[in-house]
């Protein structure tokens, strides 16, 4: 069937680099019209070089973001955020860090305000003892609600099978919360983040009037780090654990049952090739660490069903190992993948966040436009190449979780059940 | 015919993509296991397995909230033709009766419902507020009512709108000809259901306590009476890091990590009669949250109005960000208009009942709180004793 795709402009966006001496990278990516200004910062470092004894340090810092500016007793980011009738959200994982803070703009001034409040945050972040007291006492609080969430608890065992050393993309939500952070590690922290900041600003500003006041906000304020090289798989943080097929109970309404592979990051060839199997698969999950990630494949059901899912998954592995996803399938996740590009070149933040990372990767802010023509030119060769080389039909890890009252183990092929 | 809506939203942000949604308001008394759940599931299911729709790389959104089922064609507009004319088809024919796979996961649902915290504090949220005086899985799943379905043309679901936003040049004649053909079948009612009139507040607000063992948080609610013209309040209150009981139950007194904003479900817009926050705090803090939470809402008349402005704009923004996005536009048509300007006062909050699930022995203490009833999770859930 023949869908007509939108040429490459569709997924390009305006967006261009501000240079000012001595300033963290920025990127103004002007939207006339969009009535609204988004503020997103993006770091370049996250739980994946914190020491040992202080994990879940950067993700502290994040919380510290948003606190008091200028001195402890001044009024905090998201309050002085709230009277310009903005919104704010935060995010750490183990290779990034990300702030974002929106305002509706319905004159210059209104993007000045935002700009002028993100250089005294940039300036005057205050971190002090009671400030880290306060925001540990939160990330507990987000740890205890985060890992009481149905299937939450999945998540660690399948990366104890997976990954030898801990899993390597994403570690803040397990990490304790910084327990034995001071406020000279978690300053020191701050410092090497200012290094690895990128911002955007898209929305409704004007370059041309915002420059000066970028200049005052930044200049002179940091020396940007060039991007840094990431461990790839199999390296030590990327070692893959031997494989294993499993199953525990827990305390979950309904039964899951998980497959995954240990795959090359998001920078590698064959990843789009990996993204257009998983798309296919349905229910997958492709990790985005940039050396090393995962793919999972995840299905619900009754613990007597859970050997037909990991059957027919193992089969469809192997069949496309053998000869890739028939032409038709790959038009199919080529139109849905750069469908979700549209959407997401279509939202704000998203847009924003996307330029962050295109920058810290050491790429043009509208690199989406190349992934949408990796995609374009994904062929079915490309996927039959990538399944035999990383999804190995019977190296792979698999857990079955399911409901406490259950009595029988699932009745998969090679099933065990280990102490835990 | 009157109040059925077929049109096209023009939109220009989301660049060569287009959204088409059939929507229908739902009966309130129907809540779990409806038949009309199940039909735009297994009309969901159908039209994603039509080649017309899968080659198209279209999205299908098809499900049932408690206000509101929609069934949604979502991608790229040189796809959508081929959609509509699946959507068609699968609206004209009678749907297949029930597999005994699909059977089985209703009945465990029905089963395991009492074992999603999420699920049986909502349905108490739901049922202190006084939206309903039913346990959602009081009822027992009967099959014979999936057995013989009815074409989904056919069925008592008042479908009242058929929208699309998008590129509006890509349909052309052939969504004039679609909206036709399907606006000739259908059971048509009034597109936005009118506002519920306020909950009457009482003199003491109603406390439910539900008593779920192994629960290591307390999950506590409190709803109160809310109208369209109580949105800034709303926004102000609860919901965002800006927002005043975010504020203080977590940058000040570090009890909860986030609060989120409740609405009700009797009306498909923002607020059904009433609103809430809902937040989870260590079972230790239940008392000294719950307390917290009261003082910032009787704070309320007190606030500066420059945080009030901010919530306005805040609302006003929020209603931006929905009209940038395809699903959003057509959302926006549920919603009353935001506020031009700041409200010159703000409503007082006129509390209506208190949720706390914990186990029993954290609930001890917390009956001062209002006019306390214990209660339990297969109690709220099933209206007795859960499924063996």
């Amino acid at each position: 069937m023949g869908v007509p795709l939108p040429d490459a402009s569709a997924w390009h966006f305006p967006a261009e680099m501000v240079g000012i001496p001595g300033s963290p990278r920025v990127v103004v990516a002007p939207e006339p019209g969009a009535g609204r200004l988004t503020a997103q910062w993006l770091f370049d470092a996250g739980a994946n070089d914190e020491a040992a004894a202080a994990f879940g340090l950067s993700h502290l810092v994040e919380h510290l973001a948003f606190g008091p500016i200028g001195a402890p007793d001044a009024p905090d980011f998201d309050e002085r955020l709230g009277a310009l009738g903005g919104t704010s959200d935060g995010w750490t994982d183990r290779e990034r860090m990300g702030w974002g803070a929106t305002v509706p703009v319905s004159a210059p001034e209104d993007a000045l305000a935002l700009v002028k409040l993100e250089g005294e945050r940039w300036r005057g972040l205050v971190i002090d003892d009671a400030a880290v007291v306060r925001q540990r006492s939160i990330v507990r609080q987000e740890l205890a609600e985060t890992i009481d969430w149905p299937h939450g608890l999945d998540r660690p065992w399948l990366d104890q099978l997976l990954w030898s050393a801990g899993e390597p993309w994403s570690r803040h939500p397990q990490s304790p919360p910084a327990e034995a952070s001071t406020v000279a590690e978690a300053q020191a922290r701050w410092l090497i983040l200012r290094d690895r900041a990128v911002l955007v600003l898209a929305g409704e500003i004007d370059p041309a009037a915002v420059t000066p006041a970028l200049q005052a906000a930044f200049a002179g304020t940091t020396t940007p780090e060039p991007p840094r090289p990431v461990a790839k798989l199999g390296d030590p943080g990327c070692e893959p654990g031997p494989p294993a097929v499993t199953w525990r109970k827990a305390n979950v309404a309904e039964g899951a049952v998980y497959l995954a592979w240990p795959v090359p990051g998001r920078d590698h060839p064959d990843r789009v090739a990996l993204e257009a199997i998983a798309r296919w698969m349905g229910g997958a999950r492709l990790s985005a660490g940039a050396g090393c990630g995962e793919l999972v494949v995840e299905r619900r059901g009754t613990w007597w069903s859970m050997h037909r899912h990991v059957t027919s998954i193992r089969r469809a592995i192997a069949a496309i190992a053998r000869d890739g996803l028939d032409p038709g399938s790959v038009d199919r996740t080529r139109i849905a993948q750069l469908t979700d590009l549209a959407r997401a070149v279509g939202s704000l933040d998203v847009r924003a966040r996307a330029a962050a990372g295109c920058v810290l990767a050491d790429r043009a802010p509208d690199c989406l436009a190349d992934e949408a023509d990796a995609w374009i030119h994904l062929d079915p060769a490309a996927t039959q190449h990538a399944a035999a080389r990383w999804l190995e039909p019977e190296a792979t890890t698999v857990l079955a979780v399911v409901p406490p009252d259950t009595l029988f183990a699932p009745p998969i092929p090679g099933i065990a059940r280990r102490p835990w | 015919m009157s109040g059925f809506v077929a049109e096209l939203l023009p939109i220009s942000t989301e660049g060569p993509l287009v959204r088409v949604e059939l929507a229908a308001d739902r009966r309130p008394d129907d809540l779990a296991f409806a038949a009309e759940s199940r039909l735009v599931d297994d009309l969901g299911a159908r039209l994603r397995a039509d080649p017309r729709v899968a080659q198209g790389g279209l999205r299908v959104d098809a499900g049932c909230t408690y206000a509101r089922c929609t069934v949604a064609l979502d991608g790229l507009a040189t796809s959508m033709p081929a959609g509509l004319a699946a959507l068609d088809a699968a609206m004209a024919s009678p749907l297949p009766p029930l597999d005994a796979a699909a059977r089985r996961v209703v009945r465990r649902e029905w089963r395991h419902a009492w074992r999603a915290p999420t699920r049986v504090f909502d349905a108490a949220l739901r049922l202190a507020a006084g939206e309903t005086t039913r346990a959602p899985y009081a009822i027992k799943p009967r099959f014979s009512l999936f057995v013989h379905p009815p074409r989904p043309v056919d069925d008592p679901l008042q479908w009242t709108s058929l929208v699309a936003t998008g590129a509006v040049d890509a349909f052309g004649e052939s969504w004039t000809t679609l909206v036709e053909h399907t606006r000739a079948r259908l059971h048509v009612s009034p597109d936005v259901s009118p506002a519920p009139p306020l909950a009457a507040v009482p003199a003491t607000p109603r406390l439910l306590l539900v008593d779920n063992p192994g629960e290591t948080r307390a999950t506590i609610g409190l709803v109160w009476a809310s109208g369209p013209d109580d949105a800034v309040r709303d926004v102000l209150l609860a919901g965002d890091f800006q927002s005043v009981l975010v504020q203080r139950l977590r940058e000040r007194e570090t009890y909860a990590y986030d609060v989120s904003a409740e609405h009700g479900s009797a009306w498909a817009g923002r607020s059904g009669g009433w609103a809430g926050a809902s937040f989870q705090v260590p079972l230790e803090s239940a008392g000294p949250a719950l307390a917290a939470a009261k003082e910032e809402l009787a704070r309320l008349p007190t606030l500066p109005a420059a945080t009030v402005a901010g919530a306005t704009r805040r609302l006003q923004a929020s209603y931006g960000e929905l009209a940038d996005t395809l699903a959003g536009r057509l959302a926006l048509r549920q919603l009353p208009p935001p506020p031009p300007a700041p409200p010159p006062t703000l409503a007082p909050v006129g509390l209506l009942a208190i949720v706390v699930m914990a186990p029993e022995e954290a609930l001890s203490g917390l009956e001062s709180f209002g006019a306390a009833e214990h209660t339990d999770a297969c109690t709220v859930i099933y209206g007795g004793r859960c499924p063996e």
